[in-house]
């Protein structure tokens, strides 16, 4: 079946096809939910209201664009509408440095370990790092999309930048510690 | 130590990011799905089928068509009557006054002209005076001639004329003594008037009053003075003839006989599926299916609301039932049974330990694990069908809409039905044998149809008519869950008599 076909049958509400469609992109939207969520069961749940959302509108797809890009949309948009509720205290500080740089020793960071530190980060501060780094969006997009000024977008990225690396060395110190904690009671 | 970017380390790792969700997100979608289609599919029929019954509820209640046709059958009957014993051509009544003045007229003359002729013969004969026979004659085709020539002013339609022709006949019989012709005109009229008011004994005052006036008008009409007042009483009178007769026309539409009607019906059905798939179970979805015929009987009422119109329901038992072919099955230990248990069937104690599996599909679940675990099953095992057959008590709201309505009509019929599931089976039938596994459970116990089709029917009298209907019914939600795409219609002919009553 092309994705035409799949696309025209989920329109008429074809059970088989709204499942084929799920198997074929639940990863990639699943991988987006784990990014803008903060535990893998909310992300589940955002997963689950995001393909509701998909069924429901994929009658007002035209055809035009990507239709992973519309689905990726719907998903984004579905998972910060979760956190647009929650009010934050816009507070901008001066803080928009561009370059955030961590030690190469990092590079070895699991996969797990850095979703962790994202999703353990603030709502908004996730939000605004997963679409200005991981999806390309603009600082404008990302005002738009928050209800927030640019201003307070920049902030917000700075912010979470900053959490980030803190988090990362942090936690690497730790286990550094812990094991050098390790070999000395060994010896002793 | 080189430093790196923090994002690119991020986008390194997570850019490319695809997790495998657990399957119970999909399970839950699912189900969410489901919820959704049937929410959809109910309440749409549950609306047209609650507006069908208001429409039906409001007619049976307020009944707008019958509510004045006591007091107009009466006055239109009164009428007739009245036409006939002053011995008018039916006819004319449908015809408005000035187009039936010109064609009434002449046969009323000459019929006038010929009884007076005869009466003159006669008396002739009879040795009276015929001298005064002839003055009628003249008098008579003076009258007509003035009538004829006032006729714009007076707008009179067909009374004016009866009363002429009664007056000379009256007057032909009086055969008189020379009176004049003014006397004889109002002698004869008051004599007409009274007449009439004895036949109409059920009319109303006012009707009588204008019949005397129509005499009046008369009168003024044979001495040549209308007044101003007279055309106004003339035109008074051509209204209300007016409303008699499109009153009359419209009941002649509306009333044809009696609005209601009941009856029973029969009709072999047949019941079958369109698509692939399978209602009970996806291994089943290969297996070729074909339908059965069954029996529809039961009682249907109706309500015609115009000429053309009619509502109808009733009450109808029906079985449906299919067959799914190539099937094979077996009795094993109840260990292995359970594993081969189809889940769309609830098994009867009995049957708790036949396994069912299709010849068309070597599915592991079913056969081949079966087979390969059960000893005895290539022995045991039967070639057979499955059939699955369900009852149902059906509520129709149909409308009817007659497209042909004399001795012999066709109709065309639309309408809904409401289902309820009052039997459920599944049986397995090998050669002679027939076993009966269970219920199903996916069936609901309330389901809908959308009907339409033909109606034929034949009038043996005004209240017994003979219909035979073919009617296609599309099921709307027989099962919750099919698989494949099984969508089951039927067809019956419906044969039946209906008593107007």
């Amino acid at each position: 079946m092309s994705l035409e076909e799949l696309i025209h049958n989920c329109k008429k509400g074809d059970r088989k096809a709204q499942e084929l469609l799920y198997r074929a992109y639940a990863t990639t939207l699943f991988g987006i939910c784990l990014k803008y969520s903060n535990s893998k069961s909310n992300a589940e749940d955002n997963l689950h209201d995001s393909f509701m959302t998909i069924f429901e509108k994929i009658g007002q797809y035209q055809g035009k664009g990507s239709f992973e890009g519309w689905m990726k949309r719907i998903t984004v948009n579905t998972v910060l509408q979760k956190y647009r509720k929650e009010e934050f205290l816009n507070v901008v500080s001066d803080n928009t440095e561009e370059e955030v740089t961590v030690d190469n020793a990092f590079n070895d960071i699991s996969l797990q370990s850095l979703l962790g530190y994202i999703q353990e980060l603030p709502n908004k501060y996730r939000a605004t790092f997963n679409l200005y780094v991981l999806d390309g969006y603009t600082h404008k997009e990302i005002s738009e999309l928050l209800g927030t000024s640019i201003g307070t977008s920049k902030s917000n990225l700075a912010r979470a930048r900053t959490l980030l690396k803190e988090k990362i060395e942090t936690k690497v110190t730790q286990s550094i510690i812990g094991i050098l904690v390790l070999i000395t009671t060994h010896f002793l | 130590m080189q430093k790196k970017k923090l994002d690119e380390l991020f986008q390194d790792k997570l850019s490319d990011f695809k997790p495998t969700p657990d399957n119970k997100v999909w399970r839950a979608i699912d189900a969410t799905l489901e919820k959704k289609r049937k929410k959809r599919i109910i309440p749409i029929w549950w609306k047209l089928g609650s507006i069908a019954a208001v429409l039906v509820f409001g007619l049976l209640l307020f009944n707008p068509f019958t509510e004045n046709q006591p007091s107009n059958k009466t006055l239109v009957n009164t009428q007739k009557e009245t036409y006939k014993k002053t011995t008018v051509q039916s006819d004319s009544e449908k015809e408005t006054p000035m187009e039936s003045l010109y064609p009434i007229e002449n046969p009323i003359v000459e019929k006038a002209i010929i009884e007076s002729k005869n009466l003159y013969d006669k008396d002739k004969k009879g040795s009276s005076k015929p001298k005064n026979a002839n003055e009628t004659i003249v008098l008579a085709d003076k009258n007509i001639n003035t009538n004829r020539s006032k006729k714009n002013d007076a707008m009179v339609g067909n009374k004016p004329k009866i009363n002429i022709n009664s007056t000379i006949l009256i007057v032909g019989n009086t055969s008189v003594k020379k009176i004049k012709s003014e006397d004889v005109y109002n002698a004869s009229y008051t004599e007409e008037g009274l007449e009439n008011s004895n036949n109409e004994t059920a009319k109303s005052s006012l009707e009588i009053n204008i019949l005397n006036k129509n005499a009046d008008i008369n009168s003024e009409v044979v001495i040549n003075t209308t007044t101003d007042e007279n055309k106004e009483i003339a035109e008074i009178d051509k209204k209300s003839i007016f409303e008699e007769i499109t009153d009359q026309e419209e009941e002649k539409q509306n009333v044809t006989g009696n609005r209601w009607s009941a009856g029973p019906n029969i009709a072999p059905v047949y019941f079958n599926g369109h698509g692939k798939g399978s209602p009970v179970n996806s291994i089943f979805t290969p297996n070729s299916k074909s339908g059965n015929i069954n029996f529809s009987y039961g009682v249907s009422v109706a309500y015609s609301v115009t000429k053309k119109l009619t509502i109808r329901s009733g009450i109808n038992k029906v079985n449906y039932g299919y067959d799914t072919e190539d099937v094979a099955f077996s009795s094993s230990i109840n260990a292995i049974s359970t594993y081969g248990q189809l889940e769309s069937i609830d098994y009867a104690p009995t049957s708790e330990t036949l396994t069912v599996s299709s010849k068309k599909v070597a599915s592991e679940n079913f056969s081949t694990a079966n087979s390969a675990l059960d000893v005895t099953a290539k022995s045991a095992t039967r070639d057979g069908y499955m059939s699955q057959q369900f009852g149902y008590i059906e509520l129709p709201i149909e409308v009817n809409y007659a497209l042909i309505d004399k001795k012999f009509g066709i109709n065309i019929i639309g309408g809904v039905s409401s289902l309820f599931l009052i039997d459920n089976a599944v049986s397995l039938t090998a050669g002679e044998l027939t076993t009966e596994i269970g219920e199903a459970n996916n069936i609901n116990d309330l389901n809908f149809s959308a009907n339409m089709g033909l109606g034929f029917n034949y009038k043996f009298s005004k209240k017994l008519y003979f219909n035979l209907e073919p009617i296609f019914k599309y099921q709307l939600n027989t099962f919750t869950e099919v698989d494949g795409t099984f969508l089951p219609y039927s067809i019956g002919v419906y044969s039946g008599l209906s008593f107007k009553f």
